[in-house]
């Protein structure tokens, strides 16, 4: 423990030195950086993607190491101590540097054939993935050969497998984890016991198979099945280890996931909030944090839980300017923040500068991983007047007021970086303060509004002063339209009476169904963008209006329409009038309970979120059986009926949105015709 | 049996024989056919079947290193056959040659062209636009004509059918060069010019065999050295002059962050049509470009970039082609070519620096006084101020519309003044955005009208009044170039690109996706009528951004109008009120230089390009006095420290956009790249700021730069024409000069001794 709290000192100390002294250190360019610096405002996924200030400027780049150049590098590493091994592809060697591109030594020639791996490990024992060798090929730090493993030995690891190590890194027990190219079965893993012990293949990719894929397979021959791409997990494309131990890799080809943290075994353990689909590298940072980057040169920080820091960088696209990438291969942070970015298409390693405003996130990312949340807040403030929308920031200024008990500000921040769990929970400190202060008031309040309707209620029998406000209701209830929009709370109750009024009775008209529709369109829209924070879904500040009513009333009516030509043929009795009001007064279950769920929702936290989810899911299988009854009533079948009409009206909306799409597709083509046809006119003729 | 049959001898010798006699009478009618059109033959490569004489007679053999002019301190001689050009510098016998006079090997017959000709064209075949026409590799015919101080030289490019004629004169310390537009010529249908390089081996050096540096125009001013870059370079420096041409902008072939962020930043545009070589300590130029800088690129390549050579020089783009869309698919395209090509006299004034005055603080100095006669611009920098910029109203989405985001009030902007004034702090300028009804993204502007949300109309007009009659000045910002297709009807009026597609300008943003231009006949339209409400408000300054910092070519209603036209159009439109008005331009391109008050977003850096090895103050060496200069905005800055002490040095005012809501509010409104704004936080900074550089730069009021100089221990010092010295320290340790000691991260203003 003792130790500990000395590391962690000296951790802070020389932390505070690299603060004041990157104040002082200029940067050799000056900040026109050439690339824009993103990060996000909200830590959920309905974030919007913002920019910042500068994080890392490019200030300077390695091109040659002393008078040595190297030649299409593939991997680069760089020690807690101050060196750079570069894996010389190229040269077939390993050469080494320190942090300024000054030559120390090099080693590996005549023994390497395809370094594209390399790995250092504390001791100083330096390992190589060398994929035409077949092998992984141990040196000291001077350069001599310590020790080969070539293909493991072992009836797990797969006869036909061929070895070819590409990536390769050491955790503490000396244990190695490889990736092979064209083995899918995962991270080799092997022991330095015996010359070489296989332990297994680790931390699989999790398989992707979408519904479409499943669907189009029920379809298929078996021959066409074989044919198809085998659905084989991809196999991560780098890794990389940090001081606890943990994994990293990441994996090309994929939509998420493809930045994953492993535990021991090998379960991934980070949620990033952003992923990129080509990363070819990733390192451990300073501060619990992590760095990937993509092929196409961009650089991503998270913090221990994935938010993401920043995002920046680019391709290069032949715009030469520094900073931008051609082809990355690998990345790495020394002990001041720097990154190092090696490129192997522009043979050099460039070399980022973390900016003011990066140390003071680092300040505080350090604070905040020790826990000391009220110290985090200086540096987290000064970043917030820098950047008000930076949702790490936000999120973390949040928690620490939390921590604090302060919870207005608390729910402040929270909901300024969309931190719900944060945010549920001060609100519902905030709501027990409230019932706490105000239940004895209220307590009085409902006493004396009881007491006030008793008082009426005797006044009005006795003396009668409400009869005028009693005759003016009625008047409004006996008019038609009301009494058909009565029916409706009739209908939700009594789906089979209601039905038969629907039918025979005229209970209902095209005008009462309308409006029905028309407030279910209403409170749709007022709930999808009013609700509580807790449970909103679509992302602040976005409104889709037009689409919303549009696609409520385009699937009603499909369906409506489907459901009346299945059943004129199915002997369904119903007419066109009679199915389309019915289904608008199934639709009251939701106008009568949504409300109350609304105003639920303003005062409940996530830990009673099920009080929601539940009278959602309520109003849905009411609706549905309403539904059902009503198909069933107004058309008078059975029940057995019911369920084909059902089956095929579905169907029916099917083939009818397959028949739109083609429809569009035909007319896209004949407008692309016409245009084609108007702009070679404009061609021919020079307009 | 027919196999078996047997073909007697004396048929197949007969038939030979006819097969023979045919092919001869065949080849014949062809040669003959060929014969009258003989001339035609040499191809473009090649002198081979050219008859020589056939060609009149040319008197270029009298002109071997001639001497053809001379003045006090320089001499110029010309050598007629690849008219290459000498200058030599009478005091210290150092030369300049626009021709590499030397041999060498592995350098290919194409480049050999290219690096031995005074004048090299780019010609376009049909087409193919890699085809080049020099004095070495094609046949032409030169004719000298001796003028008043030099020489006029009419060539023709005999296998291409151009002719031209330039003038070369040596006036003073500067050569002065030019093309007349009437004197270009194309004679066949099937050649087109182009592009005409002059002289592309002007002061030219092999590998690292002088010292020195070329200057570029980027940003504040850039340059690269003429050490060996020992191969590592495979590109250099090639911008158009005032920017990149929208017109022919292909505006699909970009990457993107999650195929939705352009995270890419600009490259700086080229404001000043200027560029230079130095051999330090020896003999340099500053090369402007006074005709055809609108269609001019300036093509900067260090050794190593295909040849071993530094080269620096002006391209005069006389014809572009493009790709003509026929379908909305990308498949349907077609290559196309400018109908007519752009006419303008090509005019370019080299200006020499010799001995002491050979760096780049010479030809920056040289710069300053060609602004001085022919710009006629004069000293006008008599108060310093700090820029704060407000931004009034802005919209984000909301239903089925849109609804407005208050940041910035008129009322608050008498508070801010206020509470500034309370601490001292007098010294502002300022620009109002987004005051005009609708909010920032409502343009074009058509009438004095302020948005609601802010405050009455009449309550702007007594804000400005009030705050003019303090001695401080409040402009209107004008964005006169954009115009906002959800709010207007943009179906006339709007620019469309050269291959008569509407042109876009991505937002990258939520709420308005897209900005389109207007044609500057419409841009005049919307201007005049403000003009009008203005001068009946009483109203007299007006900031004004877009059409400052951009030309283009343009087709409207079957014309096609160059960036000539522009920026014709946008001067004449700026000069006609220029009595009433006081403008302020936003980073205004060099030739609206003299009806600015005051230069708003001088790039203090460069775009930060692999090949450049230094960044110099050129502009603001040049600008600095003649009028007052304004930084970017600080808020986006990452090293604030930094930045202030480059404004020390560079002698500008920093800016700062301003708002009083927290900018928070501004998240869903295409203004969401405004991440820090509120006022509460920048008042601190806008004080210490203030504060700092007033007291410097009272110092140098009204004075110019004359010597700039960077020590290598991050040591840089300015000299006043006031005699006043200002340190800036860069470095990490403190510095002892001139009897001063100047901190790590820090300044000092001294007298010079």
């Amino acid at each position: 423990m003792k130790i500990k709290k000395i590391n962690s000192f000296l951790i802070l100390i020389t932390l505070l030195c690299m603060f004041v002294t990157s104040l002082l250190t200029p940067a050799t360019a000056f900040a026109e950086v050439p690339y824009k610096t993103y990060t996000h405002d909200a830590s959920d996924g309905n974030y919007n993607v913002i920019e910042t200030q500068a994080a890392y400027i490019p200030s300077r780049s390695i091109t040659k190491i002393g008078e040595t150049s190297f030649a299409w590098a593939r991997d680069m590493h760089i020690t807690k101590d101050g060196y750079i091994y570069i894996a010389d592809t190229g040269n077939r060697r390993i050469l080494v540097s320190d942090l300024q591109g000054n030559y120390i030594t090099e080693f590996g020639s005549g023994v390497l054939m395809t370094p594209s791996g390399v790995f250092v490990t504390e001791d100083n024992m330096v390992y190589v993935a060398d994929r035409d060798a077949k092998k992984i090929i141990v040196f000291n730090n001077k350069g001599e050969l310590i020790k080969e493993y070539g293909k493991p030995n072992h009836p797990l690891y797969g006869d036909e497998v061929d070895f070819l190590p590409i990536k390769i890194t050491v955790n503490h027990a000396g244990n190695m984890f490889v990736i092979c190219e064209s083995n899918t079965n995962g991270i080799v893993q092997i022991s330095p016991a015996e010359g070489g012990t296989f332990l297994g293949y680790y931390g699989t990719n999790p398989t992707s198979i979408s519904l479409v894929d499943i669907i189009i397979r029920m379809f298929m021959t078996d021959a066409q099945r074989a044919k198809m791409i085998m659905n084989r997990p991809p196999t991560p494309d780098n890794l990389a280890i940090d001081e606890k131990g943990l994994i990293y890799t990441v994996t090309r080809g994929q939509r998420y996931e493809t930045l994953r943290r492993l535990n021991i075994a090998g379960k991934n353990i980070m949620e990033a909030d952003d992923y990129d689909e080509t990363p070819v590298a990733v390192t451990p940072g300073n501060y619990n944090n992590v760095y990937m980057v993509s092929s196409q040169g961009y650089v991503y920080e998270f913090n221990n839980e994935g938010n993401l820091l920043f995002v920046f960088g680019g391709r290069d696209d032949g715009r030469q300017r520094i900073g931008l990438s051609k082809k990355v291969e690998a990345v790495g942070v020394d002990g001041g923040d720097l990154i190092y970015l090696l490129d192997s298409d522009m043979n050099q390693i460039q070399v980022f500068e973390p900016t003011e405003f990066t140390d003071l996130l680092h300040e505080a990312l350090y604070l905040y991983s020790k826990g000391r949340y009220t110290e985090s807040k200086k540096p987290l403030e000064q970043i917030l007047r820098m950047n008000s929308l930076f949702g790490y920031a936000n999120k973390a200024m949040g928690l620490a007021y939390l921590q604090e008990e302060n919870y207005d500000m608390a729910l402040h921040y929270s909901k300024l970086a969309a931190d719900r769990v944060t945010y549920s929970d001060a609100f519902w400190e905030k709501r027990n303060e409230w019932i706490r202060d105000n239940l004895i008031i209220t307590f009085i309040m409902i006493v004396v509004l009881v007491t006030i309707l008793k008082i009426f209620k005797h006044l009005h029998k006795k003396k009668g002063i409400f009869n005028r406000i009693n005759n003016f209701i009625s008047i409004i209830k006996s008019r038609l339209i009301v009494t058909r929009l009565r029916y409706a709370l009739y209908f939700m109750k009594h789906p089979i009476d209601g039905s038969y009024g629907v039918r025979w009775e005229g209970m209902t008209s095209y005008f009462s169904a309308n409006i029905i529709i028309s407030i279910f369109i209403i409170f749709n829209i007022i709930n999808k963008y009013f609700t509580s924070f807790l449970f909103k879904t679509v992302r602040e500040g976005r409104y889709n209006l037009f689409s919303d009513i549009g696609s409520v009333l385009t699937i009603f009516i499909v369906l409506t329409a489907c459901n009346y030509l299945v059943c004129t043929i199915n002997d369904g009795e119903g007419s066109f009038k009679q199915i389309y009001c019915s289904f608008a007064y199934c639709l009251t279950p939701y106008i009568v309970i949504q409300p109350v769920v609304f105003i639920i929702s303003k005062v409940v936290t996530l830990n009673e979120s099920f009080l929601v989810t539940f009278s959602e899911q309520l109003i849905l299988a009411w609706v549905l059986v309403l539904i059902f009854i009503a198909i069933k009533e107004v058309n008078n079948i059975t029940v057995k009926e019911t369920v084909k009409v059902i089956v095929l009206t579905l169907f029916a909306a099917l083939i009818f949105a397959l028949l739109v799409f083609i429809i569009y597709v035909l007319w896209q083509q004949v407008f692309d015709f016409i245009t084609a046809i108007g702009g070679e006119a404009v061609y021919r003729l020079g307009f | 049996m027919a196999s078996n049959r047997r073909i007697p001898i004396k048929r197949i010798i007969v038939s030979s024989v006819f097969i023979v006699f045919f092919a001869v009478v065949l080849i014949a009618i062809a040669s003959f056919s060929k014969t009258p059109n003989g001339q035609n033959n040499g191809g473009p490569h090649g002198p081979q079947g050219f008859d020589n004489s056939l060609l009149p007679k040319s008197n270029i053999d009298k002109y071997v290193d001639k001497l053809i002019a001379e003045n006090d301190n320089y001499k110029m001689y010309l050598t007629a056959s690849n008219l290459s050009v000498s200058i030599e510098d009478k005091r210290n016998g150092s030369l300049i040659h626009t021709t590499v006079k030397e041999d060498r090997e592995g350098i290919n017959k194409q480049w050999v062209g290219f690096i031995k000709s005074g004048i090299v064209l780019n010609v376009i075949d049909g087409y193919n636009e890699a085809v080049q026409a020099d004095l070495i590799n094609n046949t032409n015919l030169i004719e000298i004509t001796e003028i008043n101080n030099g020489f006029k030289a009419d060539i023709t490019f005999l296998d291409y059918g151009f002719r031209l004629s330039m003038n070369v004169t040596l006036v003073g310390d500067e050569m002065l060069v030019e093309i007349p537009d009437e004197s270009i010529k194309e004679s066949r249908d099937k050649y087109h010019i182009g592009a005409i390089n002059v002289f592309p081996m002007m002061g030219h050096s092999y590998l690292g065999e002088k010292e020195g540096y070329m200057f570029i125009p980027d940003g504040n001013g850039a340059l690269i050295y003429l050490n060996d870059k020992e191969g590592r370079l495979t590109g250099g420096y090639s911008q158009m002059v005032y920017g990149e041409d929208i017109g022919f902008k292909d505006q699909s072939t970009q990457s993107l962050l999650w195929e939705r962020h352009q995270t890419v930043n600009e490259a700086e545009y080229v404001l000043a049509p200027v560029f230079g070589m130095v051999h330090t300590s020896d003999i340099g130029y500053l090369g402007i470009i006074e005709g055809g800088a609108e269609r001019a690129s300036i093509e900067a390549y260090p050794n190593g970039v295909k040849i071993p050579y530094n080269r620096i020089y002006p391209k005069f783009v006389l014809r572009r082609t493009f790709k003509q869309p026929t379908s909305n698919s990308s498949s349907g395209v077609v290559d196309d070519i400018e109908e007519d090509r752009i006419h303008y006299n090509i005019k370019v004034r080299y200006k020499f620096v010799d001995g002491n005055n050979a760096n780049y603080v010479g030809l920056a100095l040289s710069f300053r006084d060609y602004l001085i006669e022919e710009f006629h611009l004069h000293k006008d920098d008599s108060t310093y101020n700090t820029r704060i910029d407000f931004i009034g109203t802005e919209r984000e989405e909301w239903l089925f519309s849109t609804r407005n985001v208050t940041m910035t009030t008129i009322q608050n902007i008498r508070d801010i003044y206020a509470d500034l004034e309370e601490e001292g702090i007098t010294d502002i300028l300022s620009i109002y955005k987004g005051w005009q009804k609708g909010g920032i993204n409502k343009v074009p502007i058509e009438k004095y009208k302020t948005d609601r949300n802010i405050g009455k109309t009449k309550d702007l007009t007594r804000l400005i009044k009030d705050i003019n009659e303090s001695g401080r000045k409040l402009y209107l910002y004008h964005d006169l170039l954009r115009i906002n297709p959800d709010e207007f009807n943009t179906t006339f009026n709007v620019v469309k690109r050269i291959d008569k597609r509407l042109f876009e300008e991505p937002t990258y943003m939520q709420v308005y996706e897209d900005m389109l231009y207007l044609i500057p006949k419409r841009s005049n339209y919307y201007f005049e009528k403000l003009v009008d409400d203005y001068s009946r408000a009483g109203i007299s300054d007006l900031a004004i951004g877009g059409i400052t910092s951009s030309i283009f070519t343009f087709s409207y209603s079957g014309s096609e109008y160059s960036r000539g036209y522009t920026r014709d159009a946008y001067e004449s439109m700026l000069s006609k009120s220029d009595d009433k008005f006081g403008y302020l331009l936003e980073q205004p391109f060099a030739y609206l230089w003299k009806y600015t008050d005051a230069f708003l977003d001088l790039p203090i850096g460069t775009s930060q390009y692999n090949f450049v090895d230094e960044e110099i103050p050129f502009l603001a060496i040049s600008l600095k006095g003649l009028m007052p200069l304004y930084s970017e905005y600080m808020n986006f800055e990452a090293n604030k420290e930094e930045f202030f002490l480059k404004l020390i040095e560079m002698g500008v005012y920093p800016s700062f956009l301003i708002t009083w809501e927290n900018s928070s509010k501004l998240i869903y409104t295409n203004s969401a790249d405004i991440y820090s704004s509120e006022y509460s936080i920048y008042k601190d900074d806008i004080i210490r700021y203030t504060t700092a550089l007033k007291e410097v730069n009272d110092s140098v009021q009204g004075a110019y730069i004359i010597d700039h100089e960077k020590l290598d221990s991050g040591l840089t010092i300015v000299t006043y024409d006031n005699g006043t010295k200002i340190y800036v320290n860069y470095g990490n340790e403190t510095q002892p000069i001139d009897g001063y000691t100047v901190e790590a991260m820090s300044y000092k203003v001294g007298e010079s001794k």
